[in-house]
């Protein structure tokens, strides 16, 4: 609700008679707006550590190499990265398709694809988490070599922002449920869609400039 | 599931923002899918085959099928367009792609001339980057 206060100057030196007037909500333009102005910012946050990956990322100091791990085989698994990539492509399908039953304020099928959408989603963050563990496993960790600093910190910064996204998606379920997709759980949902393509577009770049390019041979 | 006359309806259920983010028909949403799996395939398929000749030419491939591929979500995932929300979206989204773009190329340039012209270490001949 927005407040607009209007003056009216009294005649002859009286004191000045404030009328307040409250206008109705605006119809959420400007939610979007601003919603896809913090998405540009996160861009800018993953460009910083591209830059840096793009720099740091060849600096081994001797330790594991996307090619060899140290234990003769690549660190980068590709069958893994793929089945990813594909998990995260699916989850934008479902998460569209969602977002069409939204806007028919279907609670049932939209709330069922979004549940295919956070399961996708638990499913890329299970390899993501089981690829951590296999770093640590070989002692590839955070101080071991330039290149694994800024690739754990590119890899998990996306993770935590799909870790965000699952959680998003079960709140917005459980406002679905108690309220229907009434014009503020519309707005949500939007929102949600927007950051959860916007973690597919992430991902995509991960997987060709980090995973792709660090097995080019 | 839904079908496409269920988009049609979509459209004409007459929401303010229904130009706005966010807001496709299935049949884009279908497309999308399409042309990103191909995209994707196509790069795995590149890297996995052994890419196409010398490293550079596979990265430079690889390099134009991700700007495609994020070229392809933008358009028919988000369906960003110039008129939607007055055209802020689009102004804010070419002003951060510039940013980027600087921000990118301007770290790896300085990156990788930053011993250029820098005294030798003790025991080479030569100045590096010469």
């Amino acid at each position: 609700m927005t407040t607009t206060t209007t003056i009216s100057h009294g005649k002859g030196g009286e004191a000045p008679v404030f009328h307040v007037t409250d206008e109705p909500d605006h119809d959420g333009h400007s939610t979007v707006i601003g919603f896809w102005m913090f998405l540009m910012s996160d861009v800018l946050l993953f460009a910083g550590l591209f830059a840096i990956y793009a720099w740091l990322g060849g600096h081994y100091a001797n330790g594991p190499a996307p090619l060899d791990d140290g234990h003769g085989s690549p660190l980068f698994h590709l069958p893994i990265v793929a089945v990813n990539t594909v998990l995260m492509l699916l989850s934008s399908f479902t998460c569209a398709i969602g977002m069409v039953e939204v806007r028919q304020r279907h609670v049932g099928p939209a709330l069922k694809w979004f549940g295919v959408t956070a399961l996708l989603g638990l499913g890329f963050l299970y390899n993501q988490v089981t690829e951590y563990g296999h770093l640590a496993e070989i002692g590839a960790t955070y101080q071991t070599s330039a290149f694994l600093s800024c690739f754990i910190t590119l890899i998990i910064t996306h993770s935590l922002h799909v870790v965000g996204g699952v959680i998003w998606v079960a709140v917005l379920a459980v406002q679905a449920l108690l309220h229907g997709f009434n014009d503020a759980n519309e707005r949500r949902a939007v929102c949600f869609s927007m950051f959860w393509n916007f973690l597919d577009i992430t991902w995509v770049c991960v997987f060709i400039f980090v995973y792709l390019m660090g097995l080019l041979k | 599931m839904s079908n496409d006359s269920h988009a049609g309806q979509a459209v004409a259920h007459g929401h303010a923002d229904a130009d706005g983010l966010g807001y496709g028909s299935l049949q884009s949403y279908r497309t999308g899918l399409g042309l990103a799996a191909i995209l994707s395939a196509l790069a795995l398929g590149l890297v996995a085959l052994g890419g196409v000749g010398s490293i550079q030419a596979t990265a430079i491939v690889l390099l134009v099928i991700a700007i495609a591929r994020v070229i392809v979500h933008l358009f028919y995932f988000l369906r960003i367009k110039s008129s939607a929300e007055g055209g802020w979206t689009i102004i804010t989204t070419v002003f951060t792609l510039m940013v980027v773009v600087i921000a990118m190329f301007g770290s790896i340039w300085v990156m990788l001339h930053q011993e250029t012209n820098m005294m030798p270490a003790p025991g080479t001949e030569t100045f590096r980057g010469q």
